[in-house]
């Protein structure tokens, strides 16, 4: 696929353009070195220092590239886009490989070389030893059971634990003195006498030597970057890969002392996290602009950069970032999360450590890099406090009515309350923010874990089944399988509650297994430089060595679940238009013959997303139920389990295990994204689905997330700016967490326009004016769209 | 009640306005638009939006039909409002007894006074009442000095002619009143009367481009009024919270 250019400068657009061209392919060489290391000192000695070996082997062996004109370097495959393998976690099969290389949407190129090595080396080696093996080996019946009818999914199937951001702690600190650090925490612990004093000598010993290792891999590219400068014809060329050479060398040894420093350490410390293992949402420098806005402001004063200087190596650093897809994923992980992005999301703005405005010019500089970049990774929000100017929000809004996805909008007020209740401390509060898709977390002393997705409403359909999932056929919740009965509404939540309670359980049961796989089998010594206390505890990342450890279960489906239980409340419970039989064996033909039936309930229920009380206070009671059956559990490794609710695409997947609902959702379609209504059924405009969704306790959380759509016009102007800021502001003064405004374009319209149902509350602007779509006229409806195909993009 | 081309439609003649069709039918084809609700009702539902409100700097606009048609629900709502400290506007047509008018103008914040016909003949053909007690009530209105604004929908063929526009702006003039704001005519009613099963009397009539705009403004600037075009907007939130 051939894109626009996009950049600011010719360098930029031809970076740019690579990644985008480029089709993303598999690389073996990472597996083959780790293999090799495996090989060699498996058993020999402990998990820190093989994984220690094994990610200096990489550091020291890997192939490394410096791309024609660029001027941060460093690939985490041979070159943009080729992405390693990572077989300790998951060892893919020949067929899997044909899946990945073969699927229509996120597949990879495969080689049949790799495919030969696959074969020959990786899978006789790792074959019963991966992780991915180990977890499903050590979960019970009753676990497997729950995985295959979708009542859960499993984050560490394929991937590691990671689900952590980067603070300031390395723009000033170098690797070298990280290292130090290390040498006089050893002399302390050398004198301890308990019991783990052997095991936390070999994880500082191993973090030293990541340290080490990370430094060499950076003089690698120095002198790569100095033959390449020896042979350069260009003058200006040759001053640039000179220049390389001596960032390379600056830093990650020592800390860095400008901009361009600063973000190639940051690069290298990226390219280390997500080399050493296959850490869900990759990695992320979270508050770039407060990180970086000390460089920026010095090299400005003393003349060395200038804004345009800045925005080029700005663009250089997203390019990098879309150079690495997230790893191939297969089977449920696909599903629950199929995209190539690896979720990096940069936080812009917010508060700082002392609480004051963190807005400066390098945030609104960073917009138009956004902007300008239009790229799938990294991600980006603005975070947006009280203390924050307007101006922030309508500069951001600029870039959101374009329609292409991005930033996101965060309450830096929720999320400090979150944290705080959390039982952080304020700084450390204020310095947080969010990461991956929603989630809050305290950056650079926090480990919070995403375990899965948990599945509300398959909980309710098992409910109504006594136990059994209908799909499967087979009881794997509490009860029998007769017919149920119920002799109030209250007494079906009650039943739900027992029953969430068995599947919260069966889930946590099976977490702690894998958590202490692993924290036994699989630490991160390098990770654990990165984000502290890991160092002073001398304890791995993996084994709750971080400052703060949580642990996240993602609820999905609360628009279904609520409009089902709604439905059921209204026409069984309190009308008795249908009986509970009745109803069942009508959800159990998926509707067939009874479609009056489904038109009712679609027509004649208070549907969450409206501010109605009816539906709103029961979605209260769902989450109020999810809530006391997670929070507080403890996890194996001293942290707390926490709700958020956010689906990535889970909700699709999850629709797709369960027959038709009584919201009058047929069999297999999707579930409710986020905290979003169910899709079409909130008619009352974006005012009263802001006030449904600050009904929950979004402080309660680790995170929510709520989709607004809008056609480019409702944001056009001033006046669509304006709007813009006053809902985000009302949504977040009740405590919202997070929305983020989707703009439809001209084929979403087109589909709306044949099936107006899906698409009950979308809103158009149509000449200073706006309406719901379906109330237009034809030939209106085709005027609007006409115009957003004009103006879109 | 049969089906017609754009869903069911009624009998006008034969429909006694029971609305249990809309009960009964599963599709939700025919609503029942509108609830009866007391002042207390009706206020407790607005302020559910309040935070909203004051984050907008917007309030509550009382628009139609005509609110005056029921005065005294009106004052009772208006004047709870006032006591939450809610701004309020009324959005009238200014056919309504002085005492009316003057009292709702003591408990609101803005009048939103519809001009549509000064001329006597056309506005007794096109809206089927005279402009006098319309222009008597807007001339007091302007010496009570309130907050004010007069808006002219404009209607192409029947009062944007530059003869209607001149007329119309010395009247204007004459009651003390610079500026106003224009409402071009647009036909998003057309939908909604279909679906009620109702003739729209201006069907084919087409909207108005910025350039037929922008020849109205001319034409009134020539004859001395000043047209306020912030008006000519209205944001999407009006959906919302009204």
């Amino acid at each position: 696929m051939i894109t626009a250019e996009r950049g600011a400068t010719e360098r930029v657009k031809q970076l740019r353009a690579q990644s985008e061209n480029t089709v993303p392919e598999i690389s073996l060489e990472r597996a083959l070195l780790v293999t090799e290391v495996y090989r060699h000192n498996y058993g020999k000695v402990s998990p820190p220092l093989l994984r220690a070996l094994a990610f200096k082997q990489i550091m020291e062996k890997k192939s490394i590239c410096i791309n024609d004109g660029e001027l941060l370097v460093g690939e985490r495959g041979p070159g943009p886009l080729a992405t390693p393998t990572y077989p300790e976690l998951c060892c893919h099969s020949i067929d899997d490989l044909t899946v990945i290389s073969e699927r229509k949407k996120i597949s990879f190129k495969v080689s049949e070389e790799v495919k030969k090595a696959q074969q020959d080396v990786i899978i006789p080696y790792w074959k019963g030893l991966s992780m991915r093996e180990k977890i499903f080996e050590n979960m019970s019946s009753a676990w497997l059971d729950c995985y295959q009818a979708g009542l859960f999914t499993e984050f560490m199937e394929q991937r590691a634990p990671g689900h952590t951001v980067a603070d300031d702690k390395i723009y000033h600190t170098g690797m070298l003195d990280l290292i130090s650090k290390i040498k006089a925490k050893l002399a302390e612990v050398e004198k301890e006498d308990g019991p783990d004093r052997s095991a936390r000598e070999d994880q500082l010993q191993a973090m030293a030597i990541c340290a080490e290792s990370l430094i060499r891999f950076a003089e690698r590219h120095a002198e790569l970057a100095e033959e390449q400068a020896r042979v350069e014809k260009d003058r200006t060329r040759k001053a640039e890969l000179l220049e390389i050479s001596r960032v390379c060398r600056q830093v990650p040894a020592h800390a860095p002392g400008n901009m361009w420093e600063a973000l190639q350490y940051y690069w290298f410390v990226h390219l280390g996290v997500i080399t050493e293992l296959n850490t869900w949402d990759a990695f992320c420098p979270g508050r770039l602009d407060q990180h970086l806005e000390p460089f920026y402001r010095n090299d400005l004063a003393a003349g060395t950069l200038d804004r345009e200087q800045a925005r080029e190596l700005l663009q250089c650093f997203w390019v990098k970032f879309n150079n690495q897809p997230a790893p191939p994923k297969v089977g449920i992980t696909l599903k629950e999360s199929g995209t190539y992005t690896d979720f990096a999301n940069i936080n812009l703005g917010g508060v700082k450590a002392d609480g004051s405005d963190g807005v400066s010019d390098l945030t609104y500089l960073l917009l138009e890099v956004i902007d300008e970049m239009r790229l799938l990774q990294p991600s980006t929000n603005v975070q947006v406090s009280k203390k924050n100017p307007d101006l922030f929000i309508r500069k951001a809004g600029e870039v959101i009515r374009k329609g292409w996805g991005q930033p996101s909008v965060f309450n830096v007020e929720a999320v400090i309350q979150e944290l705080l209740t959390q039982g952080k401390s304020l700084v450390d509060a204020r310095c947080g923010g969010t990461s991956g898709c929603v989630e809050t977390g305290a950056f650079g002393k926090e480990s919070y874990i995403l375990t899965g997705y948990f599945n509300l409403t398959k909980v309710l359909e098992i409910t109504l089944n006594d136990g059994v999932d209908p799909a499967t056929e087979k009881l794997i919740g509490l009860g029998s399988g007769k017919e149920v009965q119920f002799d109030s509404f209250d007494q079906l939540l009650e039943s739900f509650r027992s029953q969430l309670h068995h599947f919260i359980e069966i889930k946590i049961t099976g977490n702690q297994v894998i958590e202490e796989l692993y924290a036994k089998n699989m630490p991160a010594p390098f990770l654990s430089l990165i984000i502290d206390d890991c160092l002073e505890n001398a304890r791995d990342y993996n084994a709750g060595g971080s400052r703060y450890n949580t642990n996240y279960i993602q609820g999905v489906g609360i628009g279904s679940i609520t409009d089902s239980l709604a439905a059921l409340k209204k026409h069984v419970f309190e009308d008795q238009k249908y009986t509970l039989p009745e109803l069942l064996a009508v959800l159990k033909n998926n509707f067939a013959g009874r479609e009056e039936v489904r038109q009712y309930l679609i027509h004649k229920t208070s549907h969450y997303g409206n501010d109605d009380d009816y539906a709103d206070l029961i979605m209260k009671q769902v989450f109020k139920l999810y809530y006391e059956a997670v929070n507080g559990r403890p996890s194996y490794r001293g942290g707390i389990y926490r709700i958020n609710m956010l689906p990535t695409t889970c909700h699709v997947y999850f629709g797709s295990v369960i027959g038709a609902t009584p919201d009058g959702r047929l069999s297999g379609m999707p579930l409710s994204e986020g905290i979003s209504p169910v899709q079409g059924v909130d008619l009352n405009g974006p005012t009263a689905v802001i006030k449904s969704a600050a009904k929950m306790d979004h402080l309660l959380t680790g995170g929510t997330l709520l989709n607004v759509k809008f056609t480019p016009q409702v944001l056009s102007g001033e006046k669509g700016l304006d709007s813009l800021v006053h809902l985000v502001r009302s949504y977040f003064r009740m405590d919202g967490h997070h929305i983020q405004f989707n703009v439809v374009d001209a084929e979403t319209l087109k589909g709306a326009q044949q099936n107006p149902e899906a698409y009950g509350n979308l809103i158009v602007r149509v000449a200073g004016y706006s309406d719901y779509f379906n109330n237009l006229s034809e030939q209106l409806q085709n005027e609007i769209i006409q115009r957003t195909a004009h103006e879109s993009l | 009640m049969k089906k017609g081309p754009s869903g069911p439609l009624v009998n006008q003649e034969l429909c006694g306005n029971c609305f249990l069709c809309s009960e009964f039918c599963p599709a939700g084809a025919v609503e029942k638009a509108g609830q009866t609700k007391n002042a207390l009702e009706l206020v407790t539902e607005l302020l559910k939006d309040r935070l909203v409100f004051e984050e907008s700097g917007g309030g509550v606009t009382f628009s139609g039909g005509e609110p005056l048609m029921q005065p005294e629900f009106l004052l009772e709502v208006l004047k709870l409002l006032k006591q939450e400290g809610v701004h309020t506007a009324i959005e009238t047509c200014g056919y309504t007894s002085w005492h009316n008018l003057v009292n709702a103008a003591a408990l609101t914040d803005l009048i939103l006074y519809d001009l549509k016909l000064i001329d006597e003949d056309q506005s007794k053909k096109y809206t089927g009442v005279s402009s006098k007690l319309i222009l008597s009530n807007l001339k007091k209105l302007v010496s009570l000095n309130v907050n004010l604004h007069v808006r002219m929908p404009l209607i192409k063929g029947i009062n944007d002619d530059i003869n209607s526009l001149e007329k119309a702006a010395a009247s204007l003039q004459e009651m003390g009143i610079e500026k106003i704001e224009l409402i071009p005519y647009h036909n998003f009613g057309e939908a909604k009367y279909e679906k009620i099963g109702r003739d729209y009397g201006l069907k084919g009539l087409s909207r108005y481009s910025d350039a037929d705009l922008q020849k109205v403004r001319i034409i009134l600037s020539k004859a001395g009024i000043m047209i306020n075009r912030e008006g000519e907007l209205n944001d999407y939130s009006r959906t919302g919270s009204h």
